[in-house]
């Protein structure tokens, strides 16, 4: 059990990336190695680059990373050079300097590809319409932000009533 | 052609109201056959099929679609099953599966108010119904235990027996705001079949926040529960079995009802008592799908009110933050409510309205809100935690008052049996446009009161439905216009009757599955009866 | 409402049959009320009741064992149905040498070898309490009809002479009143080495791996002997204690099954003073170690982290996650998670324990009973509750073998320290009320081979007396 001296917060953080970490190399199956194999390179370093700057965060799940990698991949076949183009971009600096994303009326279709990757890492969804997919949801960012107060919806939260304390 | 079944009572749809009132038909030692024209389908599978959706506020999205038994469906792309006539779209959603719609809800059990039964003689508005709020009492509280029913008895409802089920334990989020919204507004907790304490061998809410679309540990009460005492209790279900044409006789008694299985086989059942529990929609489309030279306009259709009336809760929204972490999300997904505006003088201009306060949680919603404004880094996570906990999500139910030209009949297109497809011609009146005046007004205070910033209301002249389908087979004393007498039995044939939300001729102020269930159970009692004495 | 009904009724009922005029009271208040406890502490109501509405101590209720279903007796003091014409002497003879009073034996599923031990007075005030503090049930429970050769009685005097101590607790020097105490219960009333001593081929308790642990039908009573790894040498005597009054030890182990309802019904309602000396009774056994559950070296209640599979799974759908390798990830997401956590973690306070740090999940047979059977578990504290798996009304998801042994080895792999070896068979076996005991058949076998031994000596006997006739 998670010692009550450690705040909840902390210890999914913890296991979080561990159990992940854990899960790619214990259970990897046969397909997914073969798609780890394939795509491992310069490629998913660049997007994991570019995650890295969008989302703020220095370390990321590296099989999320894959996974999304892989289904953003399938939506968009030229992927890799939209990759490229949007980190130059974002090495500018300027897109990023404010709390809202600021590109110009010609980068429009990168701010989409910006926000359709910070969808990807917060909502575990890519893709729109019939293409899209779900690829997590309790390992999604945003439900891993708010994980200290609440659990994803359809998994329990406590006995019956544990919900009147005060968060 | 396979003509083997044969029951002392047939019932069509297996939703919620079908299999209670076939489970109380076998209780009392009757041959009941129930058909479902869709597939019987576990709950580890729509649980599973919500976590895999990449749709998950589309609440139809785990639930399977079946070509061979249609239902509308919104994501990835509208199938358009339902035929639009307008002017306003009637956005229909519901299950077609052994259990039914309630599958997905919150499992709101209300009962009506007394004068929501008698809004003409009361309120100059709407219809009187052929049964009083005293009567149908009983089976309200029959109904009750059998779901498991708690919740504040501040209703207006009177009550003869305390409710079975103690309340489920109100969050902070529900504290809070009940707190701030008083006096002016009581808040109160909403009527659920939902377990405070294991009962009827399921457990009691975990808070897992997915009632809709699906509690993943039956905590709360649905129609698949009830498809399954029924079976327990006797009564013989078969699944895929699609009716869609009731035969009737020389002198219109209904004697066989016609289904294709999935195979496109017809099969031919007969029975003593015929009950059409197929959901408003279907229902009305089964009885127009019936018609013959005898009875061209379809079946139990003298009055020419099949498929009319149609009446559903139109709803506005309204979104806010509140000035404080409030945190939605933990608890059940609709805990409470302000009723003190189902009722009054006023009713004579204006609709009533129920206001329900979500306490789903927003974490997705303010996520795609903010990634949509550009947030990025380390403020959309901060952001994210900031909105997510002050998000308040509100919305109502206003009364429609029946009009006949709102109605269901069949549509040009053909479903993959060949089956002529509903079509819904629907509108909204003045009733509820003023109604809806009141209720910007009274969302607007509420957000007053809770400081609220980032106001957004739903779009003017835009209204959700609720999925509280009435009035395609309106009950009345009249058989000139209604299509059932006060027991749910069709005027035009001694041994036809009508269980579920169609029978009821108004849509009252509240959500509807406790009445059609209680009038379903009163149904059961009298075909029962009926049975014993023939 | 049984633990209700059995507290209640026969105190109210014995008020009734005191201020009744027709009836002589033959006991005080007193004795009967001690009567009471021991009869709590002995958790007679357990067996002799039969589930959903049976009335206390009325019998009926079938016992699965390794040679038979086994019926419970109506010991309500109704003269025609129950033990209301014995004597003390038959009453005492029932429960400490296994006769019943028209003198046949009755079979060890009532634990008499552990009753033994129980004291004259003891007895004495069972005796009160049967006969005058629980109400007579008119109504006959089933007999019990073992197959053949099991049914003929008379055999268990062979086995009582074998393996029926009449003084079980043997003469010690030096120990406290609490060890004296707390060795009578737990070796006497509570009788926990019927369950949790390994039996051996004749289905004799094996004293010298006492507590050890041993498959009882569906479940398995683990080892209680004080073993750092194998056994609970990690509890204190306290938590021990706890355990026994809730049921449940925070990120250790929790009750289900019989344990449950020994909990529920029994220890539950214990003074604490006696716990106590349970407690430090057990925890001065000999540690043994049967090598029987999980990692070598790690205690069960240490094993496994959290953990999830989810990875495999998501972007495919359901039906593909239920057809692939990855079934038992598949299974879990769909069932148990939705309590247990998406990583095992349970919630918070373990009111839904988590499945990791959970001696549950340590070996296979009380996994797989907790997933067909679930867990209904009723203290002071409230009613823990998980609902069944297998082929219950209740269990709107039925699993099949096959998923649930992909389960269990999900489970045990990630959880529980284990390896994958569940097959589906081991899930019939439980389904179908544990492994079955050789001993039916070795009894026929050999009984086949007595008669074919006796055939053939007839035949040689026949032949040499022709032979001499002949010659």
């Amino acid at each position: 059990m998670i010692p009550s001296t450690i705040s909840r917060r902390r210890a999914l953080q913890v296991l979080g990336g561990a159990t992940l970490l854990g899960a790619a190399g214990q259970l990897l199956s046969a397909s997914r190695t073969r798609i780890a194999g394939e795509l491992a390179g310069p490629g998913l370093d660049a997007f994991t680059a570019v995650s890295r700057t969008l989302t703020g965060k220095a370390a990321l799940d590296p099989a999320l990373s894959l996974a999304l990698y892989h289904a953003l991949r399938a939506d968009a076949p030229d992927f890799d050079g939209q990759m490229a183009a949007l980190a130059a971009t974002l090495a500018q600096g300027k897109a990023l300097a404010g709390d809202k994303m600021a590109f110009s009326e010609a980068q429009a279709p990168q701010q989409a590809l910006s926000q359709a990757i910070l969808q990807g890492w917060y909502l575990g969804v890519v893709g729109k319409g019939s293409k899209a997919v779900s690829v997590a949801f309790v390992d999604a960012l945003a439900n891993r932000a708010v994980a200290a107060v609440l659990t994803p919806p359809s998994y329990s939260y406590g006995p019956c009533g544990s919900w009147q304390a005060r968060p | 052609m396979n003509n083997e079944l044969s029951a002392d009572v047939v019932v069509i749809g297996a939703g919620i109201c079908g299999a209670l009132l076939a489970r109380k038909l076998a209780q009392a030692g009757h041959a009941v056959l129930m058909l479902e024209s869709g597939p019987r389908v576990g709950r580890a599978e729509l649980v599973e099929r919500y976590r895999h959706s990449a749709f998950k506020s589309d609440f139809m999205a785990p639930y399977p679609f079946s070509e061979k038994a249609p239902h509308p469906v919104f994501t990835p792309q509208p199938n358009n099953y339902i035929e639009q006539a307008g002017p306003h779209a009637f956005s229909a959603q519901y299950i077609r599966m052994l259990g039914g719609t309630s599958w997905h809800w919150a499992a709101q059990m209300w009962r009506y108010l007394p004068s929501d039964f008698r809004t003409a003689s009361q309120y100059g508005v709407g219809k009187d119904w052929p049964i009083s709020y005293d009567e149908l009492e009983p089976y309200y509280y029959e109904a009750e235990l059998i779901a498991g029913v708690g919740g504040s008895p501040d209703t207006g409802s009177p009550r003869s027996q305390p409710f079975p089920m103690e309340r489920v334990p109100a969050s902070w989020f529900q504290q809070r705001i009940t707190e701030r919204l008083a006096p002016q507004f009581q808040v109160i907790d909403d009527s659920t079949a939902r377990n405070s304490r294991s009962f009827d061998n399921r457990p009691a809410c975990c808070g897992n926040n997915n009632c809709m679309p699906v509690c993943p540990i039956d905590a709360q009460y649905h129609g698949g529960i009830a498809a399954a005492s029924a079976e327990a209790a006797g009564v013989r279900t078969i699944t895929e079995a699609v009716v869609y044409r009731l035969e009737h006789d020389a002198k219109g008694a209904i004697a066989a009802a016609h289904y294709y299985d999935w195979d496109k086989v017809s099969h031919r059942v007969t029975g003593k008592t015929f009950v059409v529990a197929a959901n408003a929609i279907e229902s009305a489309r089964l009885l127009l799908l019936s018609a013959s030279d005898k009875y061209p306009n379809g079946l139990a259709n003298g009055s020419d009110s099949v498929g009319r009336n149609l009446c559903d809760h139109p709803a506005i929204g309204v979104t806010f933050d509140v000035d404080e972490p409030v945190w939605p999300g933990r608890g059940p997904v609709s805990p409470c409510s302000i009723g003190q505006f189902r009722d009054g003088a006023f009713r004579s201009e204006h609709a009533p309205f129920r206001i329900d306060i979500s306490n789903a949680s927003q974490v997705a919603n303010v996520t795609r809100e903010l990634i949509g404004q550009g947030y990025h880094g380390v403020k959309l996570e901060g952001a994210i935690r900031d909105r997510a906990a002050r998000r308040v999500s509100i919305k109502n139910a206003l009364e429609q008052l029946p009009d006949r030209n709102n109605r269901v009949t069949l549509g040009e297109a053909k479903d993959a049996l060949g089956l002529p497809v509903p079509r819904i011609a629907w509108d909204i009146d003045d009733y509820v446009i003023k109604g809806t005046e009141q209720t910007r007004r009274r969302y607007d205070e509420i957000a007053a009161q809770l400081g609220a910033t980032n106001v957004k209301h739903s779009k003017p002249g835009k209204f959700g439905n609720r999925q509280h389908i009435t009035g395609t087979l309106s009950m009345g004393h009249d058989p000139a216009d209604s299509v059932t007498d006060a027991y749910g039995r069709a005027h035009d044939h001694p041994n036809l009757y009508m269980a579920g939300t169609g029978v009821m001729p108004t849509v009252g102020t509240c959500n509807v599955t406790l009445t059609a269930v209680a009038l379903a159970l009163r149904t059961a009692e009298k075909i029962g009866s009926e049975l014993r004495h023939a | 409402m049984k633990a209700f009904l059995h507290r209640v009724i026969p105190v109210v009922l014995g008020l009734v049959l005191c201020a009744s005029a027709g009836a002589s009271r033959r006991f005080d208040a007193a004795t009967i009320e001690r009567g009471r406890y021991l009869a709590t502490a002995s958790d007679c109501i357990a067996c002799h009741t039969a589930h959903h509405n049976g009335a206390p101590m009325a019998g009926g209720l079938v016992m699965s064992s390794p040679v038979g279903d086994i019926v419970s007796t109506n010991i309500t003091p109704s003269k025609r149905h129950g033990i209301g014409d014995y004597t003390e002497q038959q009453f005492a003879d029932a429960l400490r040498k296994g006769i019943r009073a028209d003198g046949q034996p009755l079979y060890p599923a009532m634990p008499y070898v552990s009753y033994a031990a129980l004291t004259d007075p003891d007895v004495h005030a069972l005796y009160a309490y049967f006969m005058e503090g629980v109400p007579a049930v008119e109504k006959a429970a089933p007999h019990t009809s073992l197959p053949f050769p099991m049914n003929v009685r008379m055999s268990m005097k062979v086995w009582n002479a074998l393996f029926l101590d009449p003084q079980p607790l043997a003469r010690t020097e030096g120990r406290s009143a609490q060890w004296l105490r707390g060795r009578y219960l737990a070796e006497g009333a509570a009788h926990c080495s019927t369950c949790h001593t390994p039996r051996g081929a004749l289905m004799q308790e094996k004293k010298e791996l006492n507590m050890a642990g041993s498959q009882v039908g569906q479940w398995y009573a683990p080892n209680i002997t004080p073993h750092p790894t194998a056994g609970i040498g990690s509890w204190s005597e306290a938590e021990l204690a706890q355990y026994l009054r809730t049921g449940r030890l925070e990120g250790k182990s929790q009750a289900a099954g019989s344990m449950a309802e020994a909990i529920t019904y029994s220890f539950s309602h214990l003074e604490q003073a006696d716990l106590d000396a349970i407690a430090h009774y057990i925890k001065s056994l000999p540690p043994v170690d049967l090598g029987e559950t999980g990692t070598p070296g790690a205690p069960r209640f240490g094993q496994g982290q959290a953990g999830h599979a989810l990875g495999e799974v998501r972007g495919q759908g359901y039906a593909a996650g239920m057809a692939g390798p990855q079934l038992g990830a598949q299974v879990y997401s769909a069932n148990c998670a939705s309590c247990h956590g998406a990583s095992g973690e349970g919630t918070r306070d373990g009111y839904y324990p988590s499945l990791f740090h959970n001696s549950a999940t340590v070996g296979k047979t009380n996994l797989i009973a907790a997933i067909l059977l679930g867990v209904d578990r009723k203290t002071a504290d409230g009613h823990v509750f998980m609902p069944p798996f297998g082929d219950q009304p209740n269990a709107l998801n039925r699993l099949s073998d096959k998923e649930v042994a992909a389960l269990a080895n999900y489970i045990g792999v990630k959880f529980g320290g284990g390896d994958a070896s569940v097959k589906p068979e081991d899930i019939a076996v439980i389904r179908q009320g544990g492994p079955r005991s050789p001993l039916l058949t070795m009894a026929r076998v050999g009984m086949a081979i007595g008669v074919l031994v006796l055939l053939a000596l007839a035949f040689t006997i026949v032949r040499r007396r022709r032979g001499k006739v002949g010659a």
